[in-house]
């Protein structure tokens, strides 16, 4: 009789998101028939009462995930085209699906790639940038929260926050009169050498002094000293300002899944940028 | 001298040469034989969830299948051995199931298939010797 025994390596490929009312694929086994994980997926989907599967398929299943009614959003791949990942979606729920803000989005697109890029603003007097420790993580957790109504992971949690720095995630940080006035933050997976660079947030008060593009600069330098990554993050398709930022460093659009997460009160598209 | 053997096994010739060393190992020693077969998974894609997340199991592939088609293929018969499967990154799950028999020897090829081909020492080797519970023996 054959000993069997759960993945212990990996924190699952298939999860369900309650949060964000979806089933998150990250993988599957090699040699794993499309049409079956597809249809298993459906089923769990609908068991579970989710409105959304965002799963991350190879290239050459893609068809056969089509079949089953998955529809392609995005793209992820190094400089050399290899490691090639495509972003389907499948909607258990038809409004989930179906975005109403799709030719605004496209406007921002159109207009970040093509609008002239100006020198930046001067950092304002006394403002510090730098690196962010655990002891940050109350004051990160208020400003996400601050900016944000909704987020789709628990940053409210200032432990969450603690235990992703632990885990080698990198937070950076504006600093004004010792008080944290803007955030990001880089999510660095040695498994796959892919990095997110994510929880960009800054005050209202402070916006306009390339602050986030500006820390994702320092994050990308203190990434780098770890190693090689391929740099991708998933930007609100709504804002203009985090898809220039990303633009202006260089990345490349690849994508919108659609109401992806909650975020910010509501469920939004996400723009997935790949450098 | 050794109790408990393990074998990670796979399809590649080093493998099968590890499997054939081990058999013999076994025969000298008295040990019991453990084959391991790990099903790969690849990841595409680790987004942050947040400590929500609930993991869901899927099991609808047959390692056992493969693993006695490779032990076959060898004239090895399926129901003399002891097996066990597991999915996930093969070089963590060797070790894992190394502590979990608590093995005194890992016999393994120094390369797989997959991702590893082309290395002369693959990372699941290397992995496995720098964490391994017990003496690893790599055989080439």
């Amino acid at each position: 009789m054959l000993n069997t025994i759960s993945p212990v390596s990996f924190s699952g490929p298939i999860t369900v998101d309650e949060k964000n009312k979806r089933l998150v694929v990250d993988g599957y086994p090699q040699g794993t028939k499309p049409s079956l994980l597809g249809r298993h997926l459906i089923y769990v989907a609908l068991k579970k009462k989710l409105e959304k599967i965002w799963l991350w398929a190879l290239p050459v299943d893609v068809p056969e995930y089509i079949r089953c009614g998955f529809r392609i959003e995005g793209t992820l791949f190094r400089d050399n085209n290899e490691e090639f990942a495509v972003s389907l979606a499948y909607y258990v729920s038809g409004g989930r699906g179906h975005s109403n803000k799709l030719q605004a989005e496209n406007e921002i697109i159109n207009s970040v790639r093509t609008e002239p890029i100006h020198q930046e603003r001067s950092l304002a007097h006394g403002t510090e940038l730098k690196l962010l420790d655990e002891s940050f993580a109350q004051q990160i957790s208020q400003l996400l929260t601050k900016v944000f109504i909704s987020y789709p992971s628990p940053m409210e949690d200032p432990q969450y926050i603690r235990s992703l720095i632990q885990k080698g995630n990198i937070f950076a940080g504006a600093i004004s009169q010792e008080k944290l006035i803007s955030v990001a933050a880089a999510y660095p997976d040695q498994n796959l050498k892919r990095c997110e660079m994510t929880d960009c947030a800054t005050i209202e008060e402070y916006r306009g002094y390339s602050l986030s593009e500006r820390l994702l600069r320092i994050l990308e330098s203190e990434v780098q000293k770890h190693g090689s990554f391929n740099l991708y993050t998933l930007a609100r398709a709504q804002s203009y300002g985090m898809n220039r930022v990303f633009h202006k460093l260089g990345y490349r659009y690849q994508g919108r899944l659609i109401n992806n997460c909650h975020i910010a009160g509501s469920y939004e598209d996400m723009n997935l940028w790949v450098r | 001298m050794y109790n408990k053997i393990i074998v990670p096994l796979d399809a590649s010739s080093p493998s099968r040469r590890a499997m054939t060393l081990a058999l013999e190992l076994a025969r000298k020693t008295g040990a019991q034989l453990i084959v391991l077969y790990v099903k790969e998974l690849i990841l595409l894609y680790h987004g942050a969830l947040g400590h929500g997340g609930q993991y869901i199991p899927f099991n609808k592939f047959k390692s056992e299948d493969i693993l006695n088609v490779i032990l076959t293929d060898m004239e090895i018969p399926p129901g003399s051995i002891c097996k066990r499967s597991a999915t996930g990154n093969p070089a963590t799950l060797i070790v894992t199931v190394a502590a979990d028999e608590r093995a005194n020897l890992i016999v393994m090829g120094s390369r797989g298939f997959g991702q590893l081909k082309g290395l002369l020492l693959g990372s699941v080797s290397q992995f496995v010797i720098k964490h391994a519970p017990c003496p690893v023996l790599i055989v080439k």
